[in-house]
C-alpha cells in the first residue's frame, strides 16, 4: 500500500529537535554501575565487618580441651589492605570525569593512616583526640556510600581543659567548584573563597552566634585532583578566639597529601 | 568488561531519528516519542556489548522500543485517551493541507489497537518484510499478515470519501 507507505513518512517529516543527549544517557549509566558496584563493595564489606566483629566479641572457636591464654579483643579495625589488590570495580567512559576506582576497603585503610598522620602534624599540643567509639581512640574513616553520594567521613571529639568540640573530615568527589558563599544575612558568619597557585579551591567559614550558643569553623578544600575534602568543627558557646582549631590548621589538614581519592 | 562508548555513540547517532519517527508512529506524540527511545536507549547502552556483535542491532532497538512502548501503554497513566476529533474528510486544499494529512494519518493510527498499530509501522515505516515482523513481534507470519490486512481495512474505510462528501461533489457538477 504505497499511498500509507507515502502517509507515514509525510506524517514523521517535519520532526521537532530531539530532547535526547546521549551523552547524559551515558553518564546516568555510567552512574547506575557505580552505585551497583558501590552498593556491592558496600555489602561485601558490611558482611566482613559483621564477621569480625562476631569473631572478635564471641571469639574464635577453640576445642574446650585446649588450654589457652585469654587475651582481650580489640574492637579497632585493623588497618591491613585485603589480600588480592584491588580490582577497579568501575568503568571509566571516554571523556567523563574520573571516579575513584579504588576499592573502599582499600581507601579506608589509606586515608584513615594519612589522617591520623594529618592529625598529629597539625593539630596543637594538648588537645585531645578521641574517636567517640570505646576502646578505639584512634580516628577511623569510614566508607559512607550511597545511591547519592561517594563518601569517606569520620567525625571526632576534640577537647582541652573545659573545652569540647566536635570535628568532621569528609573526602568525596568534587562534583563542582567549591560552594560560593551565601548571601550574607547577618553578622555571625565570615565566608570567603580562595584559590591557589596550584589549583586548589577553598571555602572557609567561620560562624560564631552568642544567641544561638553555637560556635562553626570549616573549610572546603577542592583539591586540583578532583577530590574534596572537608574539614568542620562545631563548639557551643565559644567565641571566636575560643575556638579549638584555628583555620590555618583545618587548611593544613584539608590540604594534607595523602587526603586524595586519586592516589 | 568494558562499554565501547564511542560504538555506542556512533550507533546511536546513526539511528536515533529513524527510531524517534517510529516511536512517533506508535505514540503519536514527540514528547513521549523521546521518552520511548531514551528508554530503549538505556536499555541498549546495558547491553551493548552484546549488541554490537549481532548481527543486526536494529531489530534488537526496535524490539526494546516496541516492548518499552507497550508497557508503558499498560501503565494507568499512560493510558491512552482517543483522539478528541477524527477529521471525518479531507481538509480543504491549502497551507494546511499537509499538516491535516499528518494528523489524519496519525489520528488512524491511534484508532488501531496496539499491536496492529505496530504491525503497519514495522511493515509500511520501517519496511520490515513479513517474516521480520512477526520475528519482532512474537508472532506468526499469519499474525502479521491477518492484522495489516485489517489495519489496512480499518484505515481505508476511514480514508474513503463520505457519502455527503460524494454527494456534494454531484451536486456541484
Amino acid at each position: 500500500m504505497d499511498e500509507l507507505y507515502d502517509q507515514l513518512r509525510a506524517a514523521v517529516a517535519q520532526a521537532p529537535p530531539t530532547r535526547i543527549d546521549v551523552d547524559d544517557l551515558i553518564l546516568a549509566d555510567r552512574r547506575r554501575r557505580q552505585h551497583r558496584a558501590w552498593a556491592l563493595s558496600g555489602s561485601g564489606v558490611a558482611v566482613a565487618v559483621i564477621a569480625l566483629t562476631s569473631t572478635l566479641v564471641a571469639g574464635p572457636y577453640r576445642d574446650s580441651r585446649e588450654p589457652t591464654a585469654h587475651t582481650g579483643p580489640s574492637l579497632c579495625a585493623q588497618l591491613n589492605a585485603s589480600a588480592g589488590g584491588s580490582v577497579p570495580p568501575f568503568e571509566r567512559y571516554g571523556s567523563a570525569p574520573p571516579f575513584p576506582s579504588e576499592q573502599p576497603a582499600a581507601a579506608v585503610v589509606r586515608l584513615t593512616v594519612a589522617l591520623r598522620t594529618a592529625l598529629s602534624v597539625n593539630l596543637p599540643r594538648g588537645l585531645t583526640v578521641d574517636s567517640g567509639v570505646p576502646g578505639c581512640p584512634l580516628p577511623q574513616l569510614s566508607y559512607e556510600g550511597t545511591v547519592r553520594r561517594y563518601l569517606y567521613r569520620v567525625p571526632l571529639k576534640l577537647s582541652r581543659g573545659g573545652d569540647h568540640g566536635d570535628l568532621v573530615v569528609s573526602v568525596e568527589p568534587a562534583l563542582g567548584a567549591v560552594p560560593a558563599c551565601r548571601l550574607m544575612l547577618d553578622s555571625t558568619e565570615d565566608c570567603s573563597t580562595d584559590q591557589l597557585p596550584d589549583g586548589t579551591q577553598m571555602a572557609l567559614n567561620t560562624e560564631v552566634d552568642p544567641a544561638a550558643g553555637t560556635s562553626r569553623r570549616s573549610v572546603m578544600v577542592g583539591r586540583p585532583d578532583g577530590t574534596m575534602v572537608g574539614v568542620d568543627l562545631a563548639q557551643r558557646s565559644a567565641s571566636v578566639d575560643e575556638l579549638l582549631l584555628s583555620m590555618d590548621q583545618l587548611v593544613a589538614i584539608g590540604r594534607w597529601p595523602g587526603l586524595t581519592l586519586y592516589p | 568488561m568494558p562499554v565501547d562508548v564511542e560504538g555506542y555513540r556512533d550507533y546511536v547517532s546513526a539511528r536515533l531519528e529513524p527510531l524517534r519517527r517510529t516511536a512517533y508512529l506508535l505514540c503519536g506524540d514527540w514528547h513521549t516519542a523521546d521518552d520511548l527511545v531514551s528508554a530503549a536507549l538505556v536499555k541498549l547502552l546495558r547491553h551493548w556489548s552484546r549488541v554490537s556483535v549481532m548481527d543486526n542491532p536494529d531489530a534488537y532497538v526496535r524490539r526494546t522500543l516496541l516492548r518499552v512502548w507497550l508497557d508503558e501503554r499498560r501503565r494507568p497513566w499512560r493510558r491512552e485517551a482517543a483522539w478528541a476529533e477524527v477529521p471525518d474528510r479531507p481538509l480543504a486544499a491549502g497551507a494546511t493541507e499537509g499538516a491535516a494529512d499528518r494528523l489524519t494519518i496519525l489520528a488512524l493510527l491511534a484508532e488501531l489497537p496496539p499491536r496492529r498499530r505496530a504491525v503497519l509501522v514495522l511493515r509500511y515505516f520501517c519496511d520490515l518484510s513479513v517474516e521480520e515482523t512477526a520475528q519482532e513481534l512474537g508472532c506468526t507470519p499469519g499474525t502479521v499478515k491477518s492484522q495489516s490486512a485489517r489495519g489496512i481495512e480499518a484505515m481505508r474505510a476511514r480514508l474513503a470519501p463520505t457519502p455527503d462528501r460524494v454527494e456534494e461533489v454531484r451536486n456541484d457538477g
